[in-house]
């Protein structure tokens, strides 16, 4: 049976599990780590960084250094959220051809599902390395409230990285998945996700068989621990303004030190009362001279400059109880997954919140990949019970006659499901409808997300509100959603499938696989080579090291001679074929080289 | 019974979702009433409806493929043909309307359509295949505690676990990237259908609000079960009578060659202890459990006894012995029907007494078609079932009130119908039968009716005008929309809705 890798693509890092023999686990990567920075570069050289490499080269490569670009995928870019990153990112967004978003490295525009297919491919390639079989098939998790738009867009980034997404799910559900999976336990949960890029909250029922449901779901896809380093930016950027007057946001490589500088001292206040921010050299003064930033931060400090978006996870977790029609004392377990719930404040905001200790037993780094992977083996695996039972996170329907959105599927419906309503034309001898889906929860139909639209033609010639329209929405169980319209007179139908618009044209999605596909052939056949090339040059140097004794004793005799000269020759061979970076010239090298290494050992073996 | 020939219209058995075809709430309650066993009397009786509305619905039915009539019995041959097609080992299965009604989904063979679903070339098991095809063909007959076999009283956790179980077994997760044909959508609803069904059931307001409609939901359609079954057996007796006239008369007959009287003869042997018993226990039901036994004593023994052999003529010719024979048949049997119908007078008139004028209109409507010319019978039956539906009338309308609020408009149609028929002064109860049948795409010639009646008894009212105006907008009555528009604006100016609705269908 084909082996399904769960994905965490995170905002931040990404983790990447499977379940094996039965048993979720994690893969680390080779530097041994189980998660690997969400950061993507490209080098003055042209070479692309993924991971740790790219994190470590990023302040001095700050401008061709991309992190979160998850917080962009799938976004418009007149959209508020592209505005603010736009004006707050070291690495250059411009507008892509499709209102989408591309980002410019060395040069290069990049799509953002092409930048996450570079992560995801990443993941792959740890996944592949770990097993030693190549891996097809992905469950890669997005945040709960993501839209169908951003669903799509990670979707898409799978397909370029090589990866068949069988299945999109919830950060929060697969959590819970990896808390409840193997546990014959029957409990409602609440999961809170608070990561680097965006927070859910999920509230979840563990039932008999198997059955994993979700009650409730809501979230803020612009709320994270970026945020919360943003705030420890702004109060170092004021600070320092208010001793030099100089504004440190002007200079991309002071605000990626800055950036690093922040992250890291949060993560520390988690665990220490206080820290230093110490960063030598930040900005010139512009006599000629260096400034340096150095300040303390207590745990006091930062929690005062976070305390309105805490207390903005705790309204939307009040906000899904009472949609959920549960009581605090309904929920029987609270699990905290994402970087931030380390933060002591937090922990405490939610006990006090849920009236509950949180669950120690989930880690808050990896569970979520955990899910993913467990999901991707239910899937697969006939023998596995497990039932996942999702819902639509966001509400789906139609804009109407004056800008209007009319609701057919509410939020928090479990899928698969279908509705249907009756919708009349708007003018006279109106002969055809524009049918415009829509996903959100506003009244307003240009406040929610466009997924898609069509037209319905040949309608008969009538008075307006005479005409009659049955539009049905069904949601699959893989979440894709499709309207059929149908005129009520002439039963003509017309349907569509809803995929909604990652920003990418089919063409350029094949053409960045074909891409994807190329570089990895590259980077295969390099890794290749540099394993030949090891390989080679540790045998020749093994012979080489041998040469004085080997003519010593073999010199006296012609055939002796006459093997030296055939071994130099093969040695030449081979460092020519290691110049030539002929990885196949290498590999055929190596036979003999080992032959020669073999007789030289040989001789000297004999002689002693 | 030389001319009108009583027809009995059957359900086709493996029709197609009648849902999809276009029926009017009135075709679609006749639709529901045939059962394969009530004549087009039977259902005119039963559903209140003029006759004429009740043939039209039945022929567009016919012509729909929606149901057939048996074919008319000649020749004394057996009123059901046998299975055309069907191999000959094949047995003699009762149609699916009747199994169904009878027995537990499990139960029932397949229709040819459902056993060609099971022979589909898909990744299932057959019997997983069986079992979703018999889950599905449950889905319109099931109640929600049904569907998930639970009882009436069972707590959230109950009902859950049942659900959790159900849609492990429903959820198409569970065949992922597996061949599923034309068993995934299939499967799609019955997990729609699950799922409503739980979220209903444990949500407290929900499940209440479900409960009290399937309490008046069962209190009416038991009624109407009742009415059917008395009608059934209203008709058995009446060709058991029609039967043992015609076997005196073959004894009685002077001259071998003329064959009796040929009405048909369906119902099989049944021995006369057995159908007293079941006599006596419809005239049980009818009269309520708590109802005394009925005075049955009063009613003369039905049978050959009245008409006595005592007098007879003279038979001339054999043309004449022949009529008088006929003439005695048909005597024997009018008066044998008429002792039956006083029988039910009796029942009915008990139950008047006991206070229940529902099994009181039930009684008398079965005596009205055994004696269907009885002109004070037909005052007796008229005055209980107006009475019956004026206690109904309540229950419908809670019923109508709760399918409203669930979008079932069909039927809230057709219960505000029954309130409406009780309520004849009701303008309430005609707007929201109007709007009713409006919103379920019914008869829309019936929803004007209904809704001008409402404006006649309200003339003030601007919702009942706006309904109106609505009905006539979707009859492509656009002058006459405007007019009731403009009224309602005189009524009410500062109406955004009428303005807009006003706006909507333009200048004249």
């Amino acid at each position: 049976m084909e082996k399904v890798i769960g994905i965490d693509l995170g905002t931040t890092n990404s983790c990447v599990a499977i379940v094996e023999n039965g048993v979720p686990t994690v893969i680390p990567n080779r530097g041994g780590y189980k998660t690997t920075p969400s950061m993507v570069a490209v080098t003055e050289a042209g070479k692309r960084l993924v991971g740790h490499i790219a994190k470590r080269q990023a302040i001095t490569n700050a401008e061709n250094t991309v992190y979160a670009a998850k917080r962009l995928i799938g976004r418009k870019w007149n959209s508020p959220q592209v505005k603010n990153a736009v004006a707050t990112s070291s690495y250059r967004i411009v507008q892509g051809p499709h209102t989408d978003v591309r980002i410019v490295l060395r040069d290069k525009e990049y799509s953002v599902s092409e930048i996450s297919a570079m992560v995801l491919q990443e993941m792959k390639v740890i996944a592949e390395d770990y097993l030693g079989e190549t891996v097809t098939k992905a469950v890669v998790t997005v945040p709960a409230y993501f839209n169908d738009n951003q669903r799509q867009a990670t979707k898409d980034a799978g397909e370029i990285a090589g990866l068949d997404v069988i299945r999109i799910i919830n950060e929060p559900t697969a959590a819970a998945l990896s808390y409840g999976f193997g546990k014959n336990v029957e409990k409602t949960i609440a999961v809170y996700d608070f990561g680097g890029g965006t927070f859910d909250i999920s509230i979840l029922e563990i039932g008999s068989s198997g059955v994993f449901k979700v009650i409730a779901t809501a979230g803020d896809t612009f709320l994270g621990g970026e945020d919360v380093d943003a705030r420890i930016i702004d109060w170092l950027v004021h600070g320092f303004r208010e001793e030099h007057g100089i504004d440190l946001r002007q200079d991309r490589m002071a605000l990626q030190r800055l950036k690093d500088a922040a992250e890291k001292a949060k993560c520390e206040l988690s665990s220490v009362r206080e820290t230093e921010v110490n960063l030598p050299f930040i900005i010139s003064s512009g006599r000629n001279e260096a400034l340096h930033l150095q300040r303390t931060i207590d745990r006091k400090t930062l929690e005062e400059l976070s305390v309105d978006l805490i207390e903005r996870t705790i309204d939307i977790c009040r906000q899904t109880l009472s949609d959920a029609r549960l009581e605090k004392e309904d929920i029987e377990e609270v699990i905290l997954v994402g970087g931030m719930t380390r933060m002591p404040k937090i922990q405490l905001a939610v006990a006090e919140f849920f009236e509950r200790e949180p669950c120690k037993g989930v880690h808050p780094d990896e569970s979520v990949a955990l899910g993913a992977g467990i999901q991707g083996s239910a899937l697969i695996d006939d023998k596995q019970e497990m039932v996942l039972l999702d819902v639509t996170p966001h509400a789906l329907g139609i804009m109407t006659q004056g800008g209007y959105f009319e609701e057919l599927i509410p939020q928090n419906t479990t899928v698969p499901t279908h509705r249907t309503k009756i919708f009349t034309t708007s003018r006279d001898n109106q002969t055809a409808v524009k049918i415009v889906v829509m996903q959100g929860e506003s009244e307003r139909a240009e406040e929610n997300e466009l997924l898609g639209e069509f037209i319905l033609t040949g309608l008969k010639r009538a008075a307006k509100g005479t005409v009659e329209i049955e539009v049905t929405f069904e949601i699959n169980a893989d979440g894709i959603v499709s309207v059929h319209a149908k005129d009520l007179e002439t039963a003509k139908e017309q349907s569509i499938e809803v995929t909604a618009s990652s920003g990418l044209t089919r063409d350029e999605i094949t053409n960045m696989m074909e891409d994807a596909k190329d570089y990895m052939v590259e980077r295969r056949s390099s890794e290749e080579f540099e394993a030949a090339k090891q390989e080679a040059e540790r045998i020749v140097g093994e012979i080489e090291r041998l040469f004085p004794q080997v003519e010593q004793i073999v010199a006296a005799s012609d055939f002796g001679r006459d093997a030296i000269e055939k071994a130099r020759a093969i040695v030449n061979k081979a460092r020519a074929a290691i110049g030539k970076r002929d990885v196949a010239a290498v590999k055929a090298e190596i036979e003999g080289l080992s032959r020669t290494h073999r007789m030289f050992k040989g001789v000297v073996a004999k002689t002693h | 019974m030389p001319d009108a020939r009583v027809r009995t219209p059957k359900p086709v058995p493996d029709r197609r979702d009648p849902r999809g075809a276009a029926l009017s709430s009135t075709d679609g309650f006749v639709l529901s009433r045939v059962d394969g066993t009530l004549d087009e009397h039977e259902i005119i009786a039963i559903t209140g409806l003029p006759d004429q509305l009740v043939r039209t619905s039945l022929q567009k039915l016919e012509s729909l493929g929606l149901i057939t009539f048996e074919a008319a019995s000649q020749d004394g041959l057996r009123p059901r043909q046998a299975p055309g097609p069907a191999a000959p080992g094949a047995e003699t299965a009762p149609s699916p309307s009747e199994a169904a009604g009878a027995t537990p989904a499990g139960e029932a063979p397949l229709t040819p359509q459902e056993q060609a679903l099971l022979a589909e070339d898909v990744d299932l098991e057959p019997n997983v295949r069986r079992h979703i095809i018999l889950t599905h063909r449950g889905l319109d007959r099931l109640d929600h505690y049904a569907l998930l076999q639970v009882d009436r009283a069972a707590d959230r956790k109950t009902v859950k676990r049942a659900y959790y179980d159900l849609a492990a077994k429903f959820h198409p997760d569970k065949y992922f990237r597996k061949k599923l044909g034309a068993f995934k959508p299939l499967m799609e609803t019955i997990f729609g259908r699950i799922t409503l069904a739980h979220d209903t059931l444990t949500d407290r307001t929900r499940r209440a609000e479900y409960d009290a409609y399937l309490e008046e939901q069962r209190r009416s359609r038991g009624i109407e079960e009742l009415l059917a079954e008395a009608l059934a057996e209203a008709k058995r007796t009446a060709e058991r009578i029609e039967r043992e006239a015609r076997e005196q008369a073959k004894q009685e007959a002077p001259v071998t060659p003329a064959a009796p009287p040929p009405p048909a003869s369906p119902s099989g042997p049944s021995p006369t202890v057995e159908a007293a018993a079941r006599r006596d226990a419809l005239a049980r039901r009818l009269l309520g459990a708590g109802g005394r036994r009925p005075a049955l004593s009063s009613a003369p023994p039905p049978g050959p006894a009245a008409a006595g052999g005592a007098n007879r003529p003279q038979a001339r010719t054999a043309a004449e012995a022949m009529e008088a024979l006929r003439r005695r048949y048909d005597e024997r049997v009018s008066l044998a029907k008429v002792a039956q119908a006083r029988r039910y007078v009796g029942i009915g008139e008990a139950a008047l007494a006991s206070g229940d004028p529902v099994a009181a209109a039930n009684a008398f409507r079965v005596a009205l078609t055994l004696s269907p010319q009885d002109e004070n019978l037909q005052r007796q039956a008229q005055t209980a079932q107006q009475r019956a539906d004026e206690i109904l009338a309540d229950t419908y309308a809670r019923q109508g009130a709760y399918e409203e609020r669930n979008g079932q408009w069909a039927d809230s149609a057709r219960s505000w119908a029954r309130v409406v028929r009780a309520r004849p002064t009701d303008a309430n109860a005609h707007d929201r039968a109007a709007n009713a049948l409006l919103k379920a795409d019914g008869d829309l010639h019936e929803a004007s009716r209904l809704a001008q009646r409402a404006c006649g008894l309200e003339p003030s009212n601007v919702q009942f005008r706006v309904t109106l105006a609505n009905v006539y907008l979707a009859a492509g009555l656009a002058l006459n929309c405007r007019r009731e528009l403009e009224t309602a604006a005189q009524l009410a100016p500062h109406d955004g809705t009428i303005q807009a609705m006003l706006k909507r269908v333009g200048k004249p």
